[in-house]
Parts: C-alpha cells; sequence; structure tokens
C-alpha cells in the first residue's frame, strides 16, 4: 500500500462540500458557532450556508426544518457540542422522523485534547451507534470521505461523519473501491490476523502490520469506514481465513468499533478478540499526539494484541 | 363568519372533543386535558384558517401546521379525522401496537401531518426554518406553528424568537396557547402579535384576517385556552392529578359533552 500524501478530513471535506454548494439546488450548510474556520466555506454561496445558529441544538432543527421543505442540508459542528449536546434532537427531529440530514462532527476523539475532558467527547461513535436508523462514517482518508460524501448526496438516510483536523495519509484506491452504506475496503491481504481499525487509526493498523510481518505474520487490515450498517460479511470473510482479530480506533472500548466488531463475532464466529482503543475514563488534557502515546493508540500496541489473539487462535 | 357558521364550528369542536375522549379513554393511557383545550383552535385551523385539501395531504401550496406541543397530540389526531383525513376508525387504535396513531406520531405515516412532534426545545427552529424556506416558493405556503406558553419561558425559545424575528419570515404563523391569564410578557419581541380566547372563532378569524402573510415581520397569536368546556365529572375526587380514564369517567363525560353539544344542534 502506498501513502501518497497527507491531508486533514476536516479541510478536505469543507472542499468537497463548497464544491456541491456550488452544484446542487437543495443543498444547505449549516454551521455550528464554534466550527474551525476554513477558507473552502467562505467560498459556498451566501444563500446556501447559514452560519448564525445559536447552538449546535438549534442548527440540528433548523436542518430538519430545510429537510421537511425538500432540503438536503448539512450541519457542521464540533462533536462534543453537536453530538453531546444535541444528543435528543437528533433522535427526535432527524433519525425518529428519518429526514435527511447529514451530521458532520470535526474534533471527534481527541483532536481537542489540550481543551480537556469536557471539550472532547471520545464516545460519540457509540451515541450514535445507539440510534435507530442513523448511518454512521468514520473516515480514514480524502479518498474514502470523498466517496461517502458522494454516497451521502444520492441516499436519503441521515448520517453522521466523524471527522479529524490532524492531516490523514491517503491511500491508493487500488482496486476502484466504491464507497458505499455497509462497506468496507481492505488495505492490505494477510491470512494469520485481522486489524479493523477506523479513522486515524488505520494508517497504524498498516504501520502495525509492516512490523509483524517482520515476524511472519501476515496481517489483513480492513479500514472499516462505515460503522453503522456494519460491513459484517467483510469482517467475517476475513476471520473465517485468519481465525483472529484486533480492532484499533481513537474512541472509547465501548460502543464503537470494538463494540461492533464483537456483536458481529459473538453472534456468528466467535474468535479471539482484542481492542486498542481509550479506557473507560474521562481523558486528560495535553497534545493529541501526547496522549495517542500515553493512552497507547499506537502501531506498537496493536502489533501486541495481534500477536496475542494470534497465539490464542484455534488451529 | 355569520352565526350559522360559528354553531357550525362549535359543533364540529364538540365531535372533535368526544373523539378525544373517547380515543384516550379506549387507550386507557393518554393526556386529555391540554386536546380538550385545544380542540377549538384546531378547529378554527383545520376548517377555516388553513390552506388545504384533504384528498391531497401532501399538494406543495398547502399550508403547513406543526405541533410543537407534544400533549396536545390526540386533538390533532382527532382533528385530522374529522376533517378526513384519514377514517376515523383509526382513532380507536391510538397507542396500541401497530396502530398509525402511535403515542409520539410518526409523521410520515399520518395524513395530513407536515413535521415531526418534538418534545425538545427550541422546535420553533424547526417550524421557522421551513418557513424561511417556503416563503421563497411561488404560493408562499404559511407554516401555522403552535406551542404552549410554557415553552416560551424558556431561553432557548426566546432566543430563537429573536432570531426568527431578524430574519423577517412573514409566513411564520405561531400560535401561543395560554393556560392563564395571556399577561403580556409572553409575546416575543419583532413579531406582529394578536390575541384572542381559543373559543371565540369569530375573533380568531378578526385576529388571523389582521395579518399579512405576505410581508412584514412573523405573526403571532396568543390564544386562550378555552377552559368553557371544563368536564366536571372526570377527576373529580382526584386532586387534579394526571391519570387515565376509567370507564365510568369516560361515559359520564361524553354524557355531559352529549348535554352540552345539544345546543349547537
Amino acid at each position: 500500500m502506498n501513502i501518497n500524501k497527507t491531508a486533514s478530513t476536516f479541510e478536505a471535506f469543507c472542499g468537497i462540500i463548497a464544491r456541491y454548494a456550488r452544484e446542487r439546488d437543495d443543498f444547505a450548510l449549516l454551521v455550528a458557532k464554534d466550527v474551525p474556520d476554513c477558507g473552502a466555506l467562505r467560498e459556498i454561496p451566501e444563500d446556501k450556508i447559514i452560519s448564525s445558529c445559536a447552538d449546535a441544538h438549534s442548527a440540528i432543527l433548523s436542518a430538519a426544518g430545510l429537510a421537511l421543505a425538500g432540503k438536503r442540508p448539512w450541519v457542521l459542528g464540533r462533536a462534543a457540542g453537536l453530538l453531546g449536546g444535541s444528543y435528543q434532537h437528533i433522535r427526535e427531529a432527524v433519525a425518529m422522523p428519518s429526514l435527511p440530514v447529514r451530521i458532520v462532527a470535526v474534533d471527534g476523539g481527541l483532536s481537542l485534547a489540550q481543551d480537556g475532558a469536557a471539550g472532547m467527547l471520545p464516545s460519540d461513535i457509540a451515541l450514535v451507534r445507539t440510534i435507530p436508523g442513523m448511518n454512521l462514517f468514520v473516515p480514514s482518508d480524502v479518498l474514502s470521505l470523498t466517496g461517502i460524501v458522494e454516497g451521502a448526496e444520492t441516499d436519503g438516510a441521515p448520517l453522521y461523519i466523524r471527522l479529524g483536523r490532524a492531516p490523514a495519509p491517503e491511500f491508493e484506491n487500488q482496486s476502484g473501491e466504491i464507497f458505499r452504506l455497509g462497506g468496507a475496503r481492505i488495505l492490505r491481504e494477510g491470512a494469520d490476523v485481522t486489524i479493523c481499525a477506523c479513522g486515524i487509526m488505520v494508517s497504524r493498523a498498516l504501520e502495525a502490520a509492516e512490523r509483524l510481518e517482520r515476524q511472519n505474520i501476515g496481517a489483513e487490515v480492513i479500514d472499516c469506514y462505515c460503522l453503522k450498517p456494519f460491513p459484517e460479511q467483510a469482517l467475517l470473510s476475513s476471520v473465517r481465513r485468519t481465525g483472529c482479530c484486533v480492532t484499533a480506533e481513537e474512541h472509547c472500548g465501548a460502543g464503537g468499533l470494538f463494540g461492533a466488531a464483537a456483536e458481529c463475532l459473538g453472534r456468528t464466529y466467535p474468535v479471539p478478540l482484542r481492542s486498542v482503543s481509550l479506557p473507560d475514563e474521562f481523558i486528560s488534557s495535553g497534545t493529541p499526539e501526547e496522549l495517542r502515546e500515553y493512552y497507547g493508540l499506537t502501531w506498537n500496541e496493536i502489533v501486541d494484541a495481534a500477536a496475542q489473539v494470534w497465539a490464542l487462535r484455534r488451529r | 363568519m355569520d352565526n350559522t357558521r360559528i354553531e357550525e364550528l362549535k359543533s364540529i369542536t364538540s365531535e372533535v372533543r368526544k373523539d378525544i375522549l373517547r380515543m384516550v379513554g379506549m387507550a386507557r393511557s393518554g393526556p386529555y386535558e391540554t386536546p380538550l383545550a385545544a380542540a377549538g383552535l384546531l378547529v378554527y385551523l383545520y376548517w377555516e384558517e388553513l390552506v388545504l385539501i384533504p384528498s391531497e395531504p401532501e399538494r406543495g401550496d398547502r399550508d403547513r401546521f406543526v405541533l410543537g406541543m407534544p400533549e396536545a397530540v390526540p386533538a390533532l389526531y382527532a382533528a385530522l379525522a374529522r376533517r378526513g383525513f384519514f377514517e376515523r376508525e383509526h382513532l380507536w387504535h391510538y397507542r396500541r401496537l401497530g396502530a398509525m396513531l402511535q403515542a409520539h406520531p410518526d409523521f410520515r405515516r399520518i395524513p395530513g401531518m407536515d413535521a415531526p412532534c418534538l418534545t425538545v426545545q427550541p422546535s420553533l427552529a424547526m417550524a421557522a426554518s421551513l418557513a424561511r424556506e417556503l416563503a421563497s416558493r411561488r404560493f408562499r405556503p404559511r407554516v401555522a406553528f403552535v406551542v404552549s406558553d410554557e415553552a416560551l419561558r424558556s431561553d432557548e425559545f426566546a432566543e430563537e424568537t429573536c432570531r426568527a424575528a431578524k430574519l423577517d419570515i412573514p409566513n411564520l404563523f405561531m400560535i401561543i396557547l395560554c393556560g392563564g391569564d395571556m399577561d403580556g410578557g409572553a409575546l416575543p419581541e419583532g413579531w406582529e402579535t394578536r390575541r384572542a380566547a381559543g373559543g371565540d372563532f369569530a375573533a380568531l378569524e378578526g385576529a388571523c384576517g389582521s395579518f399579512d402573510f405576505s410581508r412584514g415581520a412573523p405573526k403571532a397569536l396568543a390564544v386562550r385556552a378555552d377552559g368553557g368546556f371544563a368536564i366536571s365529572s372526570i377527576g373529580a375526587g382526584r386532586q387534579g392529578e394526571p391519570h387515565s380514564l376509567s370507564l365510568g369517567e369516560l361515559d359520564m363525560a361524553l354524557e355531559e359533552l352529549e348535554v352540552r353539544s345539544s345546543e349547537y344542534k
């Protein structure tokens, strides 16, 4: 797998959405007041962007109103306010009536680590996964993000996308992958251990796979960009060959990628499973990179977990 | 509005109230005090004010109705059924498993419902956004948004009323159902405002008719809930606590309404 260049998924999203704003009549973007500045957003025509919403929950309800009038609105905000502060609004005004509102959260995970525990919401994936009818995406690079946004423009389902502000490597689309609901992409093939990752942890998983290769352990790396509906077939077909699995995510251990994989495997094909994720505690403040190191969101944690499950697998 | 029409509307209101009591009584759960209080207002809106065709509930040029009071849902169901959007038979399955009329409305399943009924505030944000979008359309449909005066006391709602006032949404029509004495503080600044009593159809017509929905600020109408219908047989001895209607209470309440409505026939 070649890694070409790096780009933040947040900045990439702003660029993509600015293009759609010019092309589509039913486009609308609502921006909560605390969203970081991005030049591309200033290119959106004035009648298609609403940035005066008092709070994230007002933006959610306004988006629902626009959707009732036939628009296909996007809402952009920070994860903690957009999801943590507006959970019930999303549930009632978007998910229950199944309106085509696309909710995009920036600064999920550890991106705002310097602001402390109250400013972060590392459990956003778990919250969204529990809302019936909501689709959930965590793109790892600009390519998957572009595919997801294109899919969302043609699909009428409500969805949530988590973006990061840290530069993320861009992976080549060797197989001409079409990004879709319930999809995943295999970035590296291997027969000994399955590593499922999402978001920023995908590049760590690929690095871990390189290290495992040196120990003669072939790791298959799956980019689970769609967490709901969960790509069960992709995971099952991989673990049927490898017999074990590791998940890696910048999210708390409960209810995220590990939870989705455990539910799927426990129900259908139980195999040894380990998780590389944040602990069940309020996160300390620090720089995002410091915290990733401190909480073990690194390639060597993935290597350790992979070696453990590989040793435990049924032979 | 002539006296004959007023009597007709009173008669319809009485029938809607009976249906509310029947549906809540048969379901053995659900609110009935607020729905009974809101019945007159909804009858006025659906029979006189809103531009709609029950046989074409999805017409693009219809006025939209947004209910911002979940506790008044049975009144909306009863009014929609009586207005002909769906068979009254559905009312008797209110709150039942698989029924069209759920406790919390599934607005996509119910003919005539234009928006979800939210328990969260400020639900005005949704109505205002819908109205603003519709204002740019050829027929400029109005959005009638009914909310309790309780909601106006929240800071979030107050912020949203200010925002709607600044945006100049002339086709936004907020109707505030006031339980008490319609105190002046309840009406938002920056809106064209009027007042009327819920059971006084002539006053409602006068207030609505005085608005120009094609231009100007958003409109607000404070409506005093019609308390004249209070049913003496409900809740006797229960000190006004919320409770489900027993069959005995239902029978007595219906009989009482029957006696009162005989004066409209």
